[in-house]
């Protein structure tokens, strides 16, 4: 059953602690040039210290930019899904639930449509990004504005105008691809599969701030997490700042999403189920859950993303139908034992 | 000086104003059941006292108005047992309680003891690895109220302490009834106030030293148990006719429906 002892709880995360770098280092040896873990270390130290080899070249600035992207846009995804569903008290609630990725998604059609055709390479990648975290943003500070009044936020309103933004940013969207020519709308559709194949250095070092602070602030938000869930008011009484909690955590989530999208593309499945996962594993106390989530995305999306990169290649798979067919059987076989989860 | 002093005290949360003219105060140590018809008013009351509902009047707690409390604070002086909380996911019950000792700064050792005396007073000790979901209403009730008993438990966390409850018994048999209310009148030694919402005449009677009736949102009686609870109150507020007795061992007033 999941009445775990924080004893069983530790033990998880000091499992994941030591998977991620495993997978990590996995994902950095395979692909058209295998490399032995020992060589994919060799050549990270090479790189390191600036010395030419073929494994420093390959490990250094083609595998690991890409690794370490997609160890940061999992563990946002998945500490931005745990962070709403307690927000939402909402088990089904996910990062996209706030308008996030909708708008991020037409922000980024917009701009491929715009400007795709006439910018090739680095600068159209940047000019989609860029369309992508600033349709994002837009559209959860419109959601935002919507579900607050006099008397605060109310959640349930955010929820509901997260899915009229969604619905409205999505049917713009659709709208946008009638009229685009073919070329734009293979980048479109190519583009909301996700993937993380545009990772270079600079890319990495956007996720980096970007994770520095959405990883590094939502665990402060544990203990608001955990009394938010017995209810609003009853957080007021525990003594809570229940409107600056609501307003931040939005925020946060709104930043590291929509950067995430604007990297990677939509990534689905990892904001919704890997915190049910955890939740499953460690218990539903934030303090676990959030760095337990960040841990699992993390590792999720570095295998996810390797599969993608060696299952068919030379072609690449988009990342977002790995995570998907990599995740749902794992977690299907974990309702399977619904009774013991206790989620209502 | 009174823990909680009320003072024409009125609140509107959605416009129309659901209570007025509340005037009571509360001493340390002394248990206040609030009664009344259905949407009287009573679980607003609870919620204008804890600062949650914006109120109009003065409600001063421990000497200080209620919105010059700083957060914590009043968390740690002050707590409420709602009627129904909306808690869907699965936090084992120890994890449940411990939150309430959210507002202090006491440390793992002392709040593990807290939460053994406190799953002693609720009868929660065996529930304590459960998963709250998976438990009955009345449990939930008594984990809820462990919670807030957490919360205040300690007359060295806070100078005044002031614990409303909104229907603590509702839910438990009979056997629980008594555990708690045991485990309140001992709470309420200890300099603790306790202000309950209760539907049931006879246990008011019997454990608290004062009743107030609301009806439609006004004060209509403020007393003690043989003071309030009197054939006309019943005729004139609840519209039933009953017959007063009184309790063979404690003397107390003993409500008879007829």
């Amino acid at each position: 059953m999941s009445g775990h002892s924080a004893h069983f709880s530790r033990g998880v995360l000091a499992g994941l602690v030591a998977l991620l770098p495993l997978c990590m280092l996995v994902a950095l040896g395979s692909g058209a040039v295998a490399l032995s873990p020992l060589e994919a270390l060799g050549g990270i130290a090479d790189w390191w210290r600036g010395e030419y080899s073929q494994a420093s070249v390959i490990v250094g600035q083609i595998r690991l930019p890409r690794v370490l992207l997609a160890a940061l846009v999992g563990a946002i995804l998945a500490t931005s899904g745990a962070a709403m569903q307690g927000l939402f008290r909402n088990p089904l609630a996910d990062p996209s639930l706030i308008g996030v990725t909708a708008g991020a998604s037409l922000g980024a059609s917009v701009m491929i449509v715009l400007v795709g055709s006439s910018l090739q390479g680095i600068s159209a990648v940047t000019a989609v990004s860029a369309g992508a975290f600033a349709g994002g943003l837009l559209a959860v500070l419109l959601v935002y504005r919507l579900a607050a009044s006099d008397a605060g936020t109310s959640v349930a309103t955010m929820l509901l105008a997260g899915i009229a933004i969604s619905a409205l940013a999505g049917a713009l969207g659709n709208l946008l691809e009638f009229y685009a020519d073919s070329e734009a709308l293979r980048r479109i559709s190519l583009w909301q599969m996700g993937g993380l194949d545009g990772a270079d250095s600079e890319r990495l070092a956007f996720a980096a701030v970007v994770s520095a602070c959405v990883l590094g602030c939502l665990p402060l938000f544990a203990r608001r997490l955990n009394a938010l869930l017995l209810g609003e008011s009853e957080a007021r009484y525990l003594g809570i700042d229940v409107e600056f909690t609501k307003r931040t955590l939005v925020v946060l989530v709104a930043i590291g999403v929509g950067a995430s999208v604007a990297l990677a593309g939509t990534i689905a499945f990892v904001g919704l189920v890997v915190p049910h996962i955890m939740r499953m594993l460690v218990g539903s106390d934030h303090r676990l859950l959030l760095p337990g989530a960040a841990l699992a995305g993390a590792a999720l999306l570095v295998v996810a993303d390797n599969l993608a990169r060696v299952v068919m290649a030379p072609t690449e798979l988009p990342v977002g139908i790995v995570t998907a067919i990599v995740g749902v059987p794992f977690f299907i076989s974990l309702l399977r034992q619904r009774s013991h989860y206790g989620m209502q | 000086m009174a823990v909680l002093r009320v003072e024409q005290a009125g609140a509107a949360p959605w416009g129309s104003p659901l209570l007025a003219g509340i005037e009571v105060s509360l001493a340390a140590g002394e248990i206040l059941a609030i009664l009344g018809p259905n949407g009287a008013g009573k679980s607003t009351l609870l919620h204008t006292f804890a600062g949650g509902i914006a109120h109009s009047g003065r409600i001063v707690l421990g000497g200080r108005e209620l919105a010059d409390w700083p957060r914590d604070a009043r968390a740690r002086a002050l707590a409420l047992l709602p009627q129904q909380s909306p808690l869907n996911f699965p936090f084992r019950v120890e994890e449940v309680i411990q939150l309430g000792r959210t507002p202090h700064a006491s440390g793992a050792a002392v709040d593990s003891a807290i939460l053994a005396e406190v799953m002693d007073a609720t009868d929660t000790t065996r529930l304590r690895h459960r998963l709250y979901t998976h438990l009955s209403g009345g449990e939930r009730q008594r984990v809820q109220l462990a919670r807030v008993l957490a919360q205040l438990w300690r007359a060295e966390d806070s100078e005044v302490r002031l614990l409303l409850l909104d229907e603590p018994t509702g839910g438990l048999d009979l056997e629980h009834q008594r555990l708690i209310m045991d485990s309140l009148a001992r709470l309420a030694a200890q300099g603790c106030a306790v202000a309950m919402v209760l539907h049931d005449f006879n246990l008011a009677a019997s454990r608290a030293q004062r009743l107030l009736v609301l009806q439609q949102g006004r004060q209509a009686r403020l007393g003690s148990p043989r003071e309030v609870l009197t054939p006309a109150m019943f005729r004139e507020i609840f519209h039933v006719d009953v017959k007063i007795g009184a309790h063979p061992h404690s003397g107390a007033p003993l409500v008879l429906p007829t």
